[in-house]
């Protein structure tokens, strides 16, 4: 058995809606077996799940980046705690569908007990807003999907 | 008692951490730059949180980001490691005002021993024996004035200065007036401070450490000694335990006085008093490192005291677990630095991605790395990827063993300064321990 058979073989299994594969031909023992997929995508034991979820974040803004040019990702420039709102009220929560100017502030993170203001980089309709109300962010973890004007 | 700590640091000192608080049963944080999100540290802490872009002063510098990542991850002390913010008063203090606790010393004691002036009028003032010099100086003519009184060869230093930066050797009269300026400039330039000094310079000179811990009610012990005279441009490349230079006599005397420095000043946490020695065995204080030190293993393999963890544990109020007449030394351990680096090139640094890596073993190897099959050395860090210590009952054992261990591994697809060491273990002066500060640059490599 070649290498080009075993690699048609890894096709089609990966192709099928089987897991496992087995088979003998002759001297040759064949078993193919994938780790089954489950929603959480692959969480090996010892990752943490924040860097697991920052990168399968960070993959999917990639993708979504390439999906369309009308799309733009806002990050979190610093570490700290996201809020849609102010203490100073001075900030209206931004939701869904709602029209946002280049450098409006759109959220702010608490980081060292001081609200940061973030503002965003584009003008359009806010999309998706990704980070849970004061959830935990890291550098660079993408907060908000915004369909820009052209 | 500490629960949770964050590893304010990469590479391989950030899973020695790591390791230190999983046998302890503390939880760990790493934090990460986006450079470094592949980097192991990430994957074997048990959270992991990303502080910036690769350029350090953005990430494992940034001080606010790293504070945040250890409030939002609910974190109760700092470990700073070495090199970055280890010896950075201000972040130490800044942890302090947070309610984390810094895994080092006291702020202040940070201070007073990152001003090399101050740390010598300080060891002046305990009785410590310090290499011949001067106070700070403001002008040539002052200058001139104490180097008749201190004699020629000098040094100047920068009082704030590290790493080799801003020292200059000076022979006569006519060097000193050609370079006092120019270390003055040198030292505002990358210190930002242009206070100098000069000291006698030690010709043959020796450099020797003794490791030091203490906790927070006045217990200190050293563990023995380190010989880390194989250095090129003052950076360290081989470390050893103990000094073949040394007496049981002189290691007690010189023991002693590293204590009676650390209770002088109310030090507590690991940390390192460095002496030069010269040709006929007179020693002098140089510094006090007021961190955990890259070749601390070497110590770990004779004394069979775990560092770190006696750090973490005296951090976290622990009375010192031993005293200084429990420590027993055993046979000798020496540490190679294995850096990316092309000692057939002039030492370049060199990136790449290690396409196979095949670790040393066997009886008495201990590896530190970092590193992994299929890892890419990020460009902006420092070119340190392993350590290497081998231990034996003698200290021809132990390099018989470094050697065996070196020519068993393997960084395949990255050029690393594993050449230089097999030269230099079979170099015949090093082999005998005839070795001194300007060893390599006699070597001719």
């Amino acid at each position: 058995m070649n290498v080009n058979t075993i690699k048609s073989f890894i096709k089609f299994i990966k192709q099928s809606r089987y897991n496992e594969f087995s088979m003998k031909d002759g001297e040759v023992n064949l078993k193919i077996k994938f780790r089954p997929y489950n929603e959480d995508g692959e969480t090996i034991q010892g990752i943490d799940n924040t860097a697991a979820a920052a990168e399968r974040q960070s993959a999917e803004t990639a993708r979504e980046k390439k999906e369309s040019e009308f799309y733009k990702i806002i990050t979190a420039p610093i570490v700290g705690r996201f809020y849609s709102t102010m203490t100073s009220e001075k900030l209206e929560p931004i939701k869904t569908g709602d029209e946002v100017k280049k450098n409006q502030t759109i959220c702010m993170i608490e980081a060292m007990n001081i609200e940061h203001e973030i503002s965003s980089p584009y003008s359009g309709v806010m999309d998706e807003i990704l980070a849970d109300e004061g959830a935990a962010v890291m550098f660079g973890q993408p907060l908000f999907k915004i369909r820009i004007n052209n | 008692m500490i629960k949770r700590v964050l590893i304010a640091n990469r590479g391989e000192i950030a899973l020695r951490i790591i390791r230190a608080c999983r046998e302890l049963g503390i939880e760990t944080v790493a934090v990460y730059s986006q450079a470094d999100a592949e980097s192991l540290h990430c994957k074997l802490a048990d959270k992991a949180v990303c502080i910036g872009p690769a350029n350090p002063k953005e990430s494992y510098l940034y001080v606010p980001n790293i504070i945040s990542a250890a409030e939002i991850t609910g974190c109760d002390a700092v470990h700073p490691g070495y090199g970055f913010l280890s010896e950075n008063a201000d972040f130490a203090d800044i942890c302090k005002k947070h309610q984390l606790t810094f895994i080092g010393p006291e702020p202040k004691i940070i201070t007073l021993m990152g001003d090399k002036s101050e740390a010598r009028a300080a060891m002046t003032a305990a009785g410590v024996p310090i290499v011949p010099g001067t106070p700070p100086l403001e002008s040539i003519e002052e200058a001139l004035r104490h180097a008749e009184t201190v004699g020629y060869p000098l040094i100047i230093k920068a009082s704030g200065g590290g790493g080799g930066k801003g020292m200059r050797i000076v022979r006569d009269r006519a060097e000193l007036k050609s370079s006092f300026e120019i270390a003055k400039n040198e030292a505002r330039m990358a210190f930002s401070n242009d206070e100098v000094y000069m000291e006698k310079y030690i010709e043959h000179a020796r450099h020797i450490e003794f490791q030091i811990i203490a906790d927070n009610y006045g217990n200190a012990v050293h563990l023995g000694e380190r010989d880390c005279s194989i250095q090129r441009r003052h950076q360290k490349l081989v470390e050893e335990s103990p000094s073949v230079f040394l007496t049981d006599e002189l290691r007690r005397k010189m023991g002693d006085i590293a204590v009676k420095v650390v209770k002088s000043v109310k030090y507590t946490s690991a940390g390192t008093i460095e002496f030069i020695m010269d040709e006929n065995k007179n020693y002098y204080f140089m510094e006090m490192n007021s961190r955990i030190q890259v070749e601390h293993p070497v110590t770990e393999m004779v004394t069979c005291i775990d560092l770190v963890k006696e750090q973490i544990l005296v951090a976290g109020g622990a009375k010192l677990s031993f005293k200084q007449s429990d420590i027993k030394f055993r046979g000798y351990a020496i540490e190679c630095r294995i850096c990316a680096e092309d000692p057939a090139n002039h030492f370049m640094p060199q990136v790449g991605t290690i396409v196979n890596y095949i670790p040393c073993g066997g009886p008495f190897i201990r590896v530190d790395t970092h590193v992994y099959s299929g890892y890419s050395i990020p460009p902006h860090y420092d070119s340190m990827i392993a350590k290497i210590i081998a231990w034996g009952e003698t200290r021809k054992e132990a390099i018989t063993r470094m050697k065996r261990a070196l020519a068993e591994v393997r960084f395949e697809g990255l050029t690393v300064n594993i050449a230089f060491f097999e030269k230099l273990l079979n170099n015949e002066k090093f082999l005998k321990g005839d070795i001194t500060t300007n060893f390599i640059a006699s070597m001719g490599v």
